[in-house]
């Protein structure tokens, strides 16, 4: 089984619906008390562009952001920034990667995160192969002798 | 003189009531945030833009709650969104890693990755379907095909005319703190990175006005320019939180974008090339991007050396008159109370009047 970086494994869960994350905690029983130690909040993120696509940035616009931070009884720290304003999913996020960080949960979770990594490459797949449905076929008419 | 008039209370919680009661008039049943999210999904998308904020709940409820008057809407998510905390800038999206549902080039046919419709009116005979009318359930389509695709890398097509140098290159100043028009007050000549931000929240007809005022003979050089590409699909969002002190994605959005190539004659310093506008928005928002794209090329005319002549071309006509929640106050505040105002004018004009008319006499 591959390794999961703390980067990618914060990335899937970002992409990660709110009953997986807590399917997860669950599965391993985790059922100790963990600290907040902010929000989970809501609050905004300035999303930005680049000039012509690949030039200077620009800000594009802002988004919705909510920002979780737990401590396990561990000590381990977690945290979560979704876009959108579940409290609820950016608190599970959180939970798990602090759990993720700790060797003895990591080994339970590590299967579990490559299923969701896997979820989601399917339904982008799934994107795709859709838009490449009506993707068009050219056909030239050739006229005369050439 | 300010008179202080007090009363109307009581007209005021009526009048509330009754724009409460239109909506639920003849009590048919509720609509849900998600059937407006999914059933008009392109007004929510419009909404997101305008009201400068990436939530289609909001933008939904938004919606609902202005009974489809959507610069009402916008004004609404507008409102909410400066009760929020500003947590993080991200890193600039990279519209080149986009999970594409569209994306077609109307200069080149043959591109790498293809011409991919995707879902849109284009091909629609634009006649209305009364089976609408009563359409009883929606059927969700179950069709998954989830296996690896053949292709997922769609190149930038305007690319092409990079290599030859036939087209403007984008210029890195490098500089990491765009003007942001939430926090900084206009300002002008106007930057670039000042009037695409106010573009991308701009009103659509607005926007779609003036892009077609240019091609008609109104603009730069009323030239007709060439959509090199179009695209619309989903992007990953990084920030790089000081805690973490790595970058992170915090979830995705969906992004429409045009690059939109315009003639230029050439000066001293350049020879002849093609220009480029540049269109962005959030959402499916197409013909908006369309028309930003080619605001966006008019208003780069003053740095080509092109002569200013017309409204598309002055940065302070299209930059101050773009934004729909300002310009909807302001005309609209015209109906608040008046009364003395218009006492002083009245007394003014009847004082005019009679000055000439008695001279008349005299």
């Amino acid at each position: 089984m591959s390794e999961i970086q703390r980067k990618d494994w914060i990335s899937i869960l970002s992409k990660t619906e709110t009953i997986d994350l807590k399917n997860c905690i669950e599965n391993i029983n985790y059922t100790k008390d963990y600290k907040i130690i902010y929000g989970p909040n809501v609050g905004s993120i300035m999303i930005r562009a680049r000039l012509g696509g690949n030039g200077d940035p620009y800000n594009l616009g802002e988004a919705t952001l909510t920002k979780c931070v737990i401590k396990l009884e561990e000590g381990t720290t977690g945290y979560s920034y979704h876009l959108g304003r579940d409290k609820i999913r950016a608190e599970y996020a959180a939970v798990l990667d602090a759990l993720m960080q700790d060797n003895n949960y990591y080994s339970k979770l590590q299967s579990m995160i490559l299923d969701l990594k896997d979820k989601i490459n399917k339904k982008e797949n799934h994107i795709i192969n859709e838009s490449n449905s009506s993707k068009v076929d050219f056909f030239t008419l050739v006229r005369g002798d050439g | 003189m300010y008179v202080a008039v007090k009363g109307g209370e009581k007209a005021i919680k009526s009048s509330l009531k009754l724009l409460e009661k239109k909506r639920k008039e003849t009590g048919t049943k509720s609509i849900e945030i998600n059937q407006i999210k999914e059933q008009l999904s392109f007004a929510v998308d419009r909404v997101i833009n305008e009201g400068s904020l990436y939530d289609k709940d909001l933008s939904a409820l938004a919606i609902k709650q202005s009974q489809g008057d959507l610069v009402e809407a916008i004004f609404l998510l507008r409102a909410y969104r400066t009760t929020l905390e500003r947590y993080a800038y991200s890193t600039a999206i990279d519209t080149s890693k986009i999970i594409i549902k569209r994306r077609i080039s109307a200069s080149f046919k043959d591109i790498p990755g293809g011409q991919i419709l995707g879902p849109t009116f284009d091909y629609s005979h634009r006649l209305l379907d009364f089976s609408l009318m009563k359409e009883d359930e929606i059927n969700s389509y179950e069709n998954i095909n989830n296996q690896e695709p053949k292709n997922k890398e769609f190149p930038s097509v305007i690319d092409y005319l990079n290599n030859e140098n036939l087209l403007e290159q984008e210029i890195n100043n490098l500089n990491d703190n765009p003007f942001d028009v939430t926090r900084d007050p206009m300002k002008f000549p106007a930057s670039r990175d000042q009037w695409m931000q106010i573009l991308a929240r701009g009103d659509e007809g607005f926007l779609l006005g003036l892009s077609y005022s240019a091609i008609r003979g109104f603009g730069s050089k009323g030239t007709h320019p060439f959509v090199g590409e179009i695209k619309y699909g989903i992007v990953d969002i990084f920030i790089s939180p000081d805690e973490l002190g790595f970058e992170i994605c915090i979830g995705e959005i969906e992004i429409s974008e045009c690059q939109m190539i315009d003639q230029f004659e050439g000066n001293k310093n350049t020879p002849p090339q093609f220009t480029r506008g540049y269109g962005l928005t959030f959402g499916y928002n197409e013909r908006k991007s369309m028309a930003i794209s080619i605001v966006d090329r008019a208003l780069k005319s003053e740095g080509y050396g092109e002569e200013i002549k017309f409204p598309i071309q002055d940065q302070e006509f299209v930059l101050y008159h773009a934004d729909n929640v300002e310009a909807q106050g302001f005309v609209t505040h015209l109906k608040l109370p008046h009364y003395v105002d218009f006492q002083g004018e009245l007394n003014l004009i009847r004082k005019l009047r009679n000055e000439i008319l008695q001279g008349k006499k005299l």
